[in-house]
């Protein structure tokens, strides 16, 4: 793809009325082969589908439900579930988010070519758009966008959390949200009449399918591991032909400030996050008072899902069973893993960088904090090493980095502060040490920094991604700095395979990803090869170390698991929840924190914690199993 | 180069079976009717052919059916069904030649002829295996080993073959023709071919559309073209059983005229009944038209003989079913002349419908015309044949309609008329048309007419009349002489064909015209194919779908390359989609690279286990469906 124009959707709609632009004339294109039909017609075709009949059939034999019992709560489910997608909410929508974003946002950037690509091809096959998610905002923002290029209203795959919201779950729903149920296990009714929901939406293009492959909004601003269960169902018609192909676009939403950071803060740190309510919105008024700088929507390039298949996948095999019976073969599990990779991969390529994130990746670096002109080096130094590895930096070219830097910080002005002595410091609580502190209370206070640290922490995060692959062979050298490049595809495999839950690998690609990074490194000479060993240039000493402590604290992260587990595995047979070893991880990281035996907060993260669980189960250290 | 025997009959006679469909309700006395005492098991005399032992005598060389019959464009620019044979021929269809503009793209004026008549000396020199001849000659067994015979006898009808015919020339042709006359002539050629090692390909009508006629071009052997015209005696009818035994190659039209005579009829209608013979229906599985009534070709048979190099086989008995192990009959029907030759069958035959009835329904969309033909075959009340065309098909119906004649009362005009009292709502577009053929008793006839009708209803379809029905079996016929004048004009066109369940069918239809569409424009197609689909038989469990597809190629080096690689893609889409390889075209050398997929491994293993017992020397060496590894043989 070449690099993405992007054009500022809001310039043009500050100088007319939102009643106006709510009211302007919206004929997105439908696909050929669509049937139109309401969304009343949409909930009585699941209801009438063989998919749901058969399984009302089966459970009626297999439990002492009837089928007209059966039938009902299939209506209960399908009406719980579906969207109402109107003109008018549309319409009071987009009036609605054109005026909150316009105070909200100073920019909101669109690559609107591929859009108009998109929409021209949305008529061709049904499409799946496949945001990134991080925030709240990502679904309001894509529809909104799609409304302001007459692209057809996405039906949108939300949390059943919305839906208990009294107005807003119905205007969601109006606007193309339908819900899913968070968890619904072993519920085959459930699965049933979800599945046809979605694959009827599919086959017949309705309209665009908008879902989160990550499942929910990361909290930490790392893309998180995709989940597998919707892509599949959604993918599906096309495995079984009922439809010619299927359009995938990846999307990646850039953010320069979130507005729900404080919250996700304290979520990592697990004070638990209110629940979705409209008063809870209306209190969050005052979150609209502020600036939250610019938004970057980039379309990705669309995937053919049967290019993609082209000769990994026999679709002639599903002449064997009924097609409303799902079934997929383990090339197809593969190939809808490696399209969820996929996706998030190309989320990642087409990520924004903000120059926020270049400042906190420095600052996570200084607890005490630093000088604004340090701090201005280090960063601009930071973004040339970022545009090297192919990273889209946000930074005005014709700018003074210092204002650049200087505005980064104002519009994080809850977290960072730029003082009179020039010395940027964080916005922490008050330090006043009591002479005899006890514990506890030390560990109170570790927690409330804590608080403060994390969303600097959320702004390096955008940025690991451009980085981890470098990182991980500039720390597989570490040692005494001098390894064979077999030694060092051999750390750096084990460092990969620990970590590939905190960070998104293709699977299979481990070699692959050893290569192009040690290639680009040698090429900008960090590394040096010399008589088949590979070292660290003298040059290549300041990115080594950078990054080394970019990424170390995932690995301290990870020991304190492994220390805690050492702990408590040999005294309890009936093991503990993950909740419990990450509480107890979690404190004994702040007990760490408040003895000053480590200074890193994001090894508070229960988030990271929980990912080192996953990763010592998958490589046996650690067995999951059900009490 | 030996003598001719005897002259074959040159005078071509109307064709009766394709008048049947042209005539009106009035058949001739049904034999229920007649005195049951009289004879029942009847000799029957010799059968006198339309199609002459020299075939170029009076079937085009290098195209579809009759010399006489084509297609052309006349001076003011129109198209003309020219010849004498068809109840078309003679006319003018004054809107084809824009509809063909339309949809392929392109301007008539734009032609590209074919090749003038072939030269002799363009014919492969032939490999001559001197002891064989030598030892046929002294038979007494007719054969010829003229360039023009042999070249006649080196293909079938697929658009490659034809496109060879037009421009190019074949690498590699049959060496000698040979005409035997009866089951123990062949048993001693297969013999003789046994004994010289010389390869043997059957031949029968000709019409085959999947290169199973085509020589192998790496054969080093002497090549013979079997050629069974000249077996196409009835040699009995037993109206006790209801049967008849007749030589494997006698012709379809032929056969039936006869039968009809005498009051009877195979039912076996398929579409190429004209030119195809019944030994050669038996080794492709071929499927009639009104396989609803008769069944198809493994329904119908009662019996067969085959002559391999390993001896005769057959059955000792003429039983309606029988359980002593896989039925051999299965090893016959779609062995496309890999292990033998049928010189004989015997098949069932019914008295002559008292009535014969055509119909249409008009539906509002493909969809609603594909429901209502499920339906119909779930309460098992199909008539005898149940066609539903889509939407690009009635339209090119519509402009195959000549200027005058009673039977082609203009549909567009009874549609516009209708339009605006009942018809209200149908858009033109979007339309579809079933035909109908209903056959049987009176009462039956007209109590099935009215259940199809009523269920026809259910989803929204019309009646449509008598006559748009039986114009749209009429064009069948006609429909393959198409091709041709597609040639003339830069525009290649081909037929395939698939079975698939019902809940596909849709999908299907849909998917592979896209593939087709893509495909085209992929491959430098200039202009959106024609591509267009019947659902054309139904079954309990399924239909089968019939794909035409042209694209004018003006601008492209390699049309016919061009052309393979686009069917390939859309026979790949159809097996994708739960499609068969083939309902009735069977696999010949055409779709061999996919018939493992088809049937396992093990059962490619199963056939040539069979064919290495009966023909382990390869003589019957078409190469159809399977290849066999050169050491083995």
């Amino acid at each position: 793809m070449s690099r993405p124009e992007y054009e500022d959707i809001l310039e043009g709609k500050r100088l007319y009325s939102d009643l106006g632009f709510s009211m302007e004339t919206y004929d997105p294109p439908r696909y050929k082969h669509c049937k139109p039909r309401t969304p009343e017609k949409v909930k009585e075709d699941v209801l009438n589908s063989t998919r749901v009949l058969s399984v009302i059939e089966q459970l009626a034999t297999e439990t002492d439900q009837s089928e007209d019992e059966l039938l009902s709560q299939a209506r209960a489910m399908v009406q719980e579930m579906g969207h109402n997608l109107r003109m008018r909410s549309i319409r009071f929508f987009a009036y609605f988010l054109n005026k909150i974003f316009k105070t909200l946002y100073k920019k909101i950037y669109v690559n609107g070519d591929h859009l108009e690509k998109l929409a021209k091809m949305s008529k061709d096959q049904p499409v799946l758009l496949l945001p990134s998610h991080r925030s709240y905002i990502d679904f309001l923002m894509l529809s909104y966008v799609a409304y302001c290029y007459d692209f057809p209203l996405p039906v949108i795959a939300a949390g059943a959390d919305f839906m208990a919201m009294k107005f807003v779950g119905t205007l969601l729903r109006n606007c193309g949200a339908f819900f899913m149920r968070r968890s619904f296990g072993s519920d085959r009714l459930y699965w049933a009449v979800f599945t046809e929901y979605v694959q009827t939406l599919i086959r017949n293009g309705d309209s665009p399918m908008e879902f989160f492959v990550e499942g929910t909004r990361s909290r930490t601003s790392k893309s998180l591991s995709p989940k597998f269960g919707l892509l599949s169902a959604a993918i599906e018609p096309f495995l079984i032909g009922s439809v010619y192909d299927i359009t995938v676009v990846p999307i990646s939403i850039s953010y320069d400030r979130r507005l729900e950071e404080t919250l996700y803060a304290r979520e990592l740190l697990g004070i638990p996050k209110p629940k979705e309510s409209t008063s809870g919105l209306v209190k969050a008024r005052s979150v609209l008072q502020e600036d939250y700088g610019s938004i970057h929507v980039c379309f990705g390039e669309p995937l053919s899902v049967r290019k993609l298949a082209e000769g990994r996948i026999d679709r002639s095999v599903h002449g064997l069973h009924p097609r409303h019976m799902s079934m997929f073969t383990s090339e197809e599990q593969t190939f809808v893993q490696h399209l969820a990779y996929q996706v998030i991969l190309a989320q990642q390529k087409h990520m924004v960088i903000s120059p926020w994130s270049l400042v906190a990746a420095v600052l996570s670096q200084h607890p005490q904090g630093l000088r604004l002109g340090k701090l201005v080096n280090e960063v601009v130094w930071l973004k040339k090493q970022a545009v090297g590895l192919g990273a889209f930096v946000d930074w005005p070219a014709k700018e003074d980095p210092s204002s650049v830097v200087k505005s980064a910080l104002e519009l994080h002005h809850h977290v960072v502060a730029l003082g009179d002595n020039a010395k940027v410091t964080l916005n922490l609580p008050p330090q006043t040490r009591p002479k005899m502190e006890t514990g506890m209370a030390r560990k109170h206070r570790v927690m409330e920094e804590a608080e403060v640290r994390l969303m600097v922490v959320t702004g390096t995060n955008q940025l690991l991604h451009v980085f981890v692959r470098v990182a991980l062979v500039l720390m597989a050298l570490s040692g005494d700095g001098t390894k064979t490049r077999d030694e060092m595809f051999r750390i750096f495999m084990f460092l990969r395979r620990t970590l590939e839950k905190d960070f998104i690998f293709m699977p299979g690609q481990d070699k692959q990803d050893f290569d192009t990074a040690v290639q680009y490194l040698c090429r900008v000479h960090v590394l040096e090869e010399e008589g088949g060993s590979v070292r660290v240039s003298v040059s290549g000493k300041k990115l080594q170390s950078f990054l080394y402590e970019m990424f170390s604290p995932f690995l301290l992260g990870y020991w304190i698991m492994c220390q805690y587990l050492l702990t408590v595995s040999s005294d309890d047979a009936r093991g503990s929840t993950t909740q419990q070893l990450t509480r107890g991880a979690q404190d004994m990281a702040a007990t760490l924190l408040s003895n000053g035996h480590a200074e890193r907060f994001e090894i508070l993260s229960l988030d990271m914690l929980g990912n080192s669980i996953t990763s010592f189960v998958s490589v046996g250290a650690v067995k999951r199993f059900k009490r | 180069m030996a003598e001719h025997r005897g002259k074959a009959g040159m005078e071509s006679r109307r064709f009766e079976a394709i008048s049947g469909h042209l005539a009106s309700n009035d058949r001739p006395k049904s034999a229920e009717n007649k005195d049951k005492s009289q004879i029942e098991m009847r000799q029957c005399g010799e059968v006198k052919s339309v199609i002459s032992k020299h075939r170029q005598e009076v079937l085009k060389w290098n195209g579809w059916g009759y010399k006489d019959s084509k297609f052309i464009v006349n001076k003011k620019g129109l198209a003309e069904f020219v010849g004498e044979k068809y109840r078309l021929s003679g006319m003018v269809l004054p809107s084809l030649v824009t509809w063909m503009e339309k949809n392929t793209g392109g301007d008539i004026q734009h032609t590209s002829p074919a090749q003038s008549e072939r030269k002799p000396e363009d014919v492969p020199e032939p490999v001559t295996n001197g002891d064989f001849l030598k030892d046929v000659s002294e038979l007494d067994i007719s054969y010829s080993q003229d360039p023009l015979d042999r070249e006649f006898h080196a293909h079938g009808h697929t658009l490659h073959e034809i496109f060879i015919l037009r421009e190019g020339t074949f690498k590699r042709v049959p060496d000698v023709v040979i005409w035997p006359s009866s089951h123990d002539e062949v048993v001693k050629i297969v013999r003789l071919a046994t004994k010289h090692d010389v390869c043997i390909i059957p031949y029968g009508g000709g019409t085959t559309v999947s290169g199973a006629l085509q020589c192998p071009e790496e054969e080093t052997r002497m090549i013979v073209s079997l050629d069974m015209s000249q077996m196409n005696n009835i040699l009995w009818l037993d109206e006790k059983n209801l049967t008849m035994c007749a030589e494997g190659g006698i012709i379809g039209q032929d056969l039936e005229r006869e039968l009809n005579l005498k009051g009877y009829t195979t039912g076996h209608e398929p579409d190429s009944i004209e030119f195809s013979s019944l030994g050669g229906w038996v080794a492709t599985r071929s499927s009639g038209m009104k396989k609803n009534i008769y069944g198809n070709i493994e329904d119908l048979v009662v019996h067969v003989r085959m002559v391999t190099p390993r001896g005769v086989m057959e059955k000792n008995c003429q039983v309606p079913r029988m359980s002593t192990g896989p039925d051999i009959h299965h090893f016959i029907m779609g062995s496309e002349g890999t292990l033998g030759v049928v010189t004989e069958v015997t098949m069932k035959i019914r008295p002559l419908p008292e009535m014969k009835k055509y119909g249409s329904v008009i539906f509002r969309n493909f969809e609603d015309g594909v429901a209502c033909l499920r339906e119909i075959a779930r309460q098992r009340c199909a008539p005898s044949s149940i066609r539903l065309m889509d939407n690009m098909q009635f339209q090119f119906g519509q402009a195959l309609k000549p200027q005058a004649g009673s039977i082609f009362t203009s549909f567009v005009d009874g549609l516009k008329k209708m339009y605006i009292t009942k018809w209200k709502g149908f858009d033109p577009n979007q339309l579809c048309v079933a035909t109908l053929l209903f056959e049987g008793a009176k009462e039956e006839v007209l109590a099935q007419e009215k259940r199809v009708y009523e269920i026809a209803s259910q989803f929204r379809g019309l009646p449509a009349g008598e006559e748009n029905g039986q114009r749209g079996y009429m064009l069948t016929f006609v429909i393959a002489y198409l091709r041709d004048l597609g040639l003339e004009h830069y525009i290649v066109s081909e037929s395939f064909e698939t079975s698939v369940p019902w809940d596909r069918v849709l999908d299907l239809c849909r998917n592979v015209k896209e593939r087709l569409t893509r495909e085209c424009h992929d491959k430098g197609v200039q202009f959106p194919p024609m591509n267009t689909c019947r659902v054309t038989q139904t079954y309990d469990s399924g239909a089968c779908v019939y794909f035409y597809f042209a694209f004018n190629y003006r601008g492209l080096n390699n049309p016919v390359h061009v052309y393979e690689e686009i069917e390939n893609a859309a026979r790949d889409e159809i097996l994708a989609c739960g499609g068969s390889l083939s309902h009735h075209h069977g696999v010949g050398k055409l779709r061999k690279k996919w018939l493992s997929q088809t049937v396992s491994d093990v059962g490619i293993g199963m056939m040539k286990a069979v064919k290495q017992y009966t023909d382990p020397q390869n003589i019957f060496g078409s190469n159809n469906l399977i290849t066999l590894e050169k050491a083995k043989l």
